[in-house]
């Protein structure tokens, strides 16, 4: 009992010092007096977006040259997150969300640029041509992987969240019958398959809904040609999905720096990039590495020195254009995170999420919570669900 | 409030009467089954006819109740809802799976496409019109993307263009203009216009001329390959265009099946107190305990390929029409569609039996 009251003292002097640091810092970068930034985190109560103390300083909240639109007012605290796509994707809507099958089936059906399958395991007679070889059977599976022809593949399970069973498979060693990972790491066939059948965290994995084979992709050239990095880049783009069309509403582009292989921004702790696209021109403007107080823009790209500025996303277009062919694909679910990944056939559709992050859509300076978005959810919130959003 | 205890206390007096059962002992049995885990309410009890002698105590038990149905309802994901309340999606779902559906020509929804096949989108009123108004679009059977119950579908056979009026089958009609406002698409996820599935040649004769359809009750998991849990046969009289049953309102008929060959083992009409058993059609005079499903194992292999599909669902209630084609995947519903009660009554027999006991208590652990 005292070990616990000892170590919640010890976060929350710790907490403080993270303020204290970051009031300096602020305090640094616009001459802000401590006493005008507590007024200013006081008042952010009066915006409806539940902003505290963190999303003050992580958006940069204490420099009014940096925000865009109506400024603190449009920001979404970070206690919002989840409830904001709650709002708009009730549950019983979340399929395509959450079936990566399904979705690749109906997205597919619907010729919207989808990542392309090598194979799929599902114990369906028939699937969507779009799914690639239909292995039924674990022991097709099996033929499958011990095919040194099929490599490099990217594996995922069909319902799977935060990465559970999803694995980059880069060869097939006969010797031992193993799969060679992409660390160098093997893993025996027979024991890689078990995650066809066994759930590997019955919360995050649902075996039964089958597993995906997608073939990896080469990045835009383009890209390339700015990160020097061959790890593929991808946007996320946020869309507003009503009656009346898809609204896009932000989009961030995330660049993976070396030797990171994969473009999780994850409040910058890998080091990736972040940048702010022009929803309209598909052009970036601000690039950022971290979370406010402690990052700064980059005009250029660190490894090769390229300008970011003004650079235009390729195919940004298409993109758009998928976004809105795909809004009445999925008319219950009123907010789409699209990811797309930024490849050499142009951009291809990764995921829809149901659920997705609203921090980092807005440490560019661009609130979430806009005059049209706050009608927008007036409007297909549900209000009795979600309290919040009466005090919009 | 008061009216339904005055209902239930008719009911109850009826009973008394016609079947012999005092009143006191209807309110005690109705109390213990209360209890159990099926739940049944006074409401069930008449409409199952749990009062009937012949039903020994545990077999009244294995009914379930409306208040229980969530049980029942929660075996299916709740992310996979959308396929119970979107038709669209689950014809595009099922379309991509190679599972038969019945062919969409044409979606209505204003200022959106919504993609679905080969099927024309209508996303303009002066695009709907100018469809309604070619002869060649007809006939059609149209129904909102959500809705249950028939609610909103019609079945067109011409366009009258002397009056520019949409004739329905049975000979009335409506303005082109008018049309869009009997839409009930309530959820703005579309109308779907749709070739008229026709029915199996061989049951023209005995059922008439309009597509009958089998209710096929699937569990589905994991552990198990799908199973047919309940099935039964939604037969149309009359000038009905459609089999909903509708609690025995539309006059349409009800037949439970025989899992092991599709014959046909009893047909009623009604509900509750006022079931009446049917020996043969009103309209052919054919005599119906005589027929089976046409090509049962085809239509029963049909629909657990189906099942297959979806393995979220693992209560999946599948609409399946007999067609000239061969089986046709017309929805599969999820819940609170009727489905439940009809079988119960028709079977005598409560959904609460050994094989979905068994079922719940694989599932009822993780269930939320």
């Amino acid at each position: 009992m005292q070990a616990k009251s000892e170590s919640s003292a010890i976060r929350i002097f710790n907490q403080l010092s993270e303020y204290r640091e970051w009031a300096a810092l602020a305090q640094a970068q616009t001459g802000k007096s401590l006493l005008t930034q507590l007024r200013e985190i006081r008042a952010l109560r009066n915006f409806g977006g539940q902003c505290g103390i963190s999303d003050y300083y992580w958006y940069k909240l204490y420099d009014d040259q940096y925000q865009w639109g109506r400024g603190a007012c449009d920001f979404l605290g970070w206690r919002l997150q989840q409830q904001f796509s709650l709002a708009l994707n009730p549950r019983y809507a979340a399929l395509p969300a959450e079936d990566k099958l399904s979705f690749m089936s109906l997205a597919g059906s619907a010729e919207l640029p989808i990542a392309p399958l090598r194979a799929c395991f599902h114990r369906a007679d028939r699937l969507a041509d779009a799914m690639g070889i239909h292995l039924k059977t674990r022991s097709a599976v099996g033929a499958f992987l011990r095919d040194p022809t099929m490599y490099p593949l990217f594996g995922k399970p069909s319902f799977s969240q935060q990465g559970y069973g999803a694995a980059y498979l880069a060869g097939y060693e006969a010797t031992t019958d193993s799969v060679q990972l992409l660390d160098g790491k093997t893993i025996a066939v027979e024991r890689f398959m078990d995650r066809l059948d066994q759930t590997m965290d019955s919360r995050y994995h649902k075996p039964e809904c089958g597993y995906l084979f997608q073939e990896p992709f080469t990045l835009a050239p383009e890209i390339l040609a700015i990160t020097k990095w061959p790890a593929i880049c991808g946007v996320r783009i946020i869309c507003l999905n009503g009656p009346d069309g898809v609204t896009p509403i932000r989009a961030m582009w995330k660049i993976a720096t070396p030797p990171n292989h994969v473009d999780n921004f994850s409040l910058g702790k890998y080091g990736n990039l972040l940048a702010d696209i022009n929803l309209a021109s598909g052009e970036i403007s601000r690039t950022i590495s971290g979370f406010w107080p402690r990052t700064q823009i980059l005009l250029k790209h660190p490894a090769s020195g390229q300008s970011l500025v003004g650079f235009k996303v390729p195919g940004w277009t298409k993109i758009l254009e998928a976004c809105q062919r795909a809004g009445p694909l999925f008319p219950l679910m009123k907010i789409h995170h699209w990811d797309f990944a930024l490849t050499d056939q142009g951009p291809l559709i990764l995921e829809l999420n149901d659920i997705g992050a609203t921090e980092f859509a807005q440490v560019h300076g661009h609130g979430l919570l806009t005059p049209p978005t706050r009608e927008f959810l007036k409007r297909f919130g549900n209000p009795q669900e979600q309290v919040w959003i009466k005090a919009l | 409030m008061l009216k339904r205890v005055a209902d239930y206390a008719a009911m109850a007096r009826r009973v008394s009467v016609e079947h012999g059962i005092p009143v006191i002992q209807q309110a005690f049995d109705i109390l213990h089954l209360a209890r159990k885990t099926g739940r049944i309410g006074p409401g069930d009890y008449f409409t199952y006819r749990l009062f009937d002698k012949l039903l020994g105590q545990a077999e009244k038990e294995e009914f379930v109740g409306w208040k229980a149905e969530s049980r029942l309802d929660a075996l299916n994901d709740r992310a996979w809802h959308c396929l119970g309340l979107d038709k669209v999606l689950t014809y595009s779902l099922l379309r991509a799976n190679s599972i038969r559906i019945p062919e969409t020509r044409a979606i209505y929804l204003l200022n959106q496409i919504r993609p679905l096949g080969g099927a024309v989108s209508l996303n303009t009123t002066t695009a709907l019109h100018s469809w309604l108004r070619t002869s060649e679009n007809y006939p059609f059977f149209s129904k909102p993307s959500a809705s249950g119950f028939a609610r909103g579908a019609f079945l067109a056979e011409c366009y009258d263009s002397q009056r520019d009026r949409v004739v329905f089958r049975g000979g009335s009609s409506i303005e082109v203009e008018a049309f869009y406002r009997e839409f009930h698409d309530l959820e703005k996820l579309g109308y779907l216009f749709q070739t008229p599935i026709r029915t199996d040649p061989r049951l023209a004769a005995t059922l008439g001329a309009t597509v009958t359809s089998l209710r096929m009750m699937v569990l589905c998991d994991e552990t198990q390959e799908p199973t047919l849990h309940r099935a039964f046969w939604k037969l149309p009289v009359s000038s009905n265009f459609h089999d909903n049953y509708n609690g025995g309102l539309s006059g349409n008929l009800a037949a439970a099946i025989d899992p092991q060959t599709g014959q046909i083992t009893r047909v009623i009409n009604g509900t509750g107190l006022d079931i009446v058993e049917i020996e043969s059609h009103p309209d052919t005079g054919a005599n119906l305990k005589t027929l089976f499903v046409p090509d049962w194992l085809e239509v029963l292999n049909f629909t657990l390929k189906a099942a297959r599909t979806l393995p979220k669902l693992r209560f999946q209630q599948w609409d399946i029409a007999l067609s000239a084609d061969g089986p046709v995947a017309l929805e599969v519903n999820l819940f609170s569609t009727g489905g439940s009660e009809l079988t119960q009554m028709l079977y005598r027999r409560g959904l609460l039996d050994a094989t979905m006991k068994s079922f719940l208590a694989r599932h009822e652990p993780a269930l939320p």
